[in-house]
């Protein structure tokens, strides 16, 4: 797996420019909340890491991929872990820029601190649904797909900072491992049916 | 080291139907044109399809109980498939390192800078050749035990063909135990290499021979209608009607030889091989 990650962070490293440029539509979105922004950031990152299934679907890759010592089963873990490491990272990035705005102009509170700790499990769950996705239909196929949820995810920007949130840290967790296994098991079946 | 026992599988408008033993310490050749099931036969090998019927062992297990050890065990060029063309061999190599247990980093190095490729380029951006050429030294770098190679010189010139043919020949001198599967349409590197052959076409295995009887036993003759009607066509394999008569294709060059010493006999060589068992007519 050690392999895998490797590879996926060289192929998420070309991505460089891409990543700044988000930065800064980040710095915009705080504008409309700054939970929108972090809420981006996450998914964003998150979409990246899932991206390098594409690359590794380019050009019949996954053959070769496959015939090398990684389990398909394997694949699939270390795309939600490869994904898991990027949310944070988007997440921490973004959130670190929120608070020191904040702090800035004034505006920090405790209310920001845990709401924006609950974007990190929703940014994950809704990103992770993109790996079943993206295995299942490959290069067009799977960017209708990725814009669905992209639309989806767009919609829960604009109605999550309209809600005065009091959601449990701990229910989000609980529904976030649910969901996180679902895709996980849907995933698994997907990539052993497939016949590459 | 490949026992592959009646192995079925089909795609609309093709069947699959083959049985084949690949022996440790040699090099096997599979010939035969496009689409005529040699791909299959490696995608069901590496557990990447899924087979309709039969059994396949490798390294003396079922394909399915194949352990992350055991892929170790075994480089793989495959004609169309590859890492992302977006690593660079710097990335490769880190790649690489993590994933094989017995990466051997000198040797991927030493071959990278004697054929002379770039460390810093994206692989989109290599020629075929160097495709090629990188291909075989990612699966020769980890000490493998069995490779596995579709098409391995596509796309190389006639020295790049060689040195990679030479690379091969190291391998196996290195250990009696090393073993090659390779698939070729260049008749060159199947007659300098290969120790046994396999003639697949339209899914079905044509035949299956010893190189050295493949070039020494078989031969092709040259005959005219009235030596047609005169000989003995017990062993010949295939004939094909030509201008001057018939071109046949025999597996007792000697019996030939020793009866009929007014009929032109050549020597069999690849290219002819190929062409009388798939265009010629079954005697």
């Amino acid at each position: 797996m050690k392999g895998l990650i490797i590879k996926d962070f060289c192929i998420m490293s070309l991505q460089k420019r891409f990543v700044l440029l988000m930065l800064i539509a980040g710095v915009f979105l705080y504008k409309i909340s700054p939970y929108t922004a972090i809420l981006y950031m996450s998914f964003i990152f998150a979409s990246i890491a899932i991206g390098t299934i594409s690359y590794d679907q380019y050009e019949n890759g996954m053959l070769y991929l496959l015939s090398t010592p990684v389990k398909k089963k394997e694949y699939v873990i270390e795309k939600f872990i490869v994904s898991l490491i990027m949310t944070v990272i988007g997440w921490t990035v973004s959130f670190l820029i929120c608070l020191i705005m904040m702090i800035i102009q004034n505006e920090f509170s405790i209310e920001f601190l845990i709401i924006s700790i609950t974007m990190l499990p929703i940014a994950y769950m809704v990103s992770s649904l993109q790996i079943p996705i993206k295995l299942k239909f490959e290069a067009e196929k799977s960017k209708i797909a990725t814009m669905i949820t992209t639309i989806f995810l767009v919609s829960l920007f604009t109605v999550i900072p309209l809600i005065n949130m009091n959601i449990s840290i701990v229910f989000l967790g609980i529904l976030m491992m649910v969901l996180i296994v679902l895709f996980y098991r849907i995933s698994i079946q997907i990539i052993s049916k497939k016949e590459y | 080291m490949i026992k592959i026992n009646q192995l079925k599988k089909s795609y609309p408008g093709f069947d699959l139907n083959v049985s084949m033993n690949i022996k440790k310490g040699l090099v096997t050749g599979l010939i035969g044109k496009n689409g005529s099931g040699k791909s299959t036969i490696y995608k069901s090998i590496l557990d990447l399809i899924q087979i309709d019927d039969g059994s396949i062992t490798i390294l003396n297990k079922d394909k399915d109980d194949l352990s992350i050890e055991d892929k170790n065990k075994i480089g793989i060029v495959l004609s169309d498939s590859f890492y992302s063309s977006y690593l660079t061999i710097k990335d490769l190599k880190k790649i690489l390192k993590a994933s094989y247990l017995s990466f051997d980093d000198s040797y991927f190095t030493s071959k990278v800078n004697l054929y002379q490729l770039p460390w810093d380029k994206q692989i989109r951006s290599f020629s075929f050749g160097m495709k090629s050429k990188l291909k075989i030294i990612c699966a020769l770098s980890h000490n493998a035990q069995l490779l596995l190679l579709d098409e391995p010189t596509l796309g190389l010139d006639v020295i790049a063909r060689d040195e990679i043919l030479d690379l091969l020949r190291e391998f196996m001198e290195k250990d009696e135990n090393h073993t090659i599967l390779i698939s070729s349409h260049i008749s060159n590197d199947l007659e300098h290499l290969c120790d046994y052959v396999y003639m697949i076409d339209d899914g079905n295995i044509l035949l299956e021979e010893e190189m050295d009887a493949l070039l020494s036993c078989y031969g092709i003759l040259k005959v005219d209608n009235k030596q047609m009607k005169e000989m003995d066509l017990s062993y010949i394999l295939r004939k094909k009607k030509e201008v001057f008569g018939y071109t046949l294709l025999t597996n007792q060059k000697q019996f030939y030889l020793e009866n009929y010493p007014d009929i032109v006999i050549e020597n069999n060589n690849i290219d002819e091989f190929i062409y009388m068992m798939i265009k010629g007519v079954k005697v």
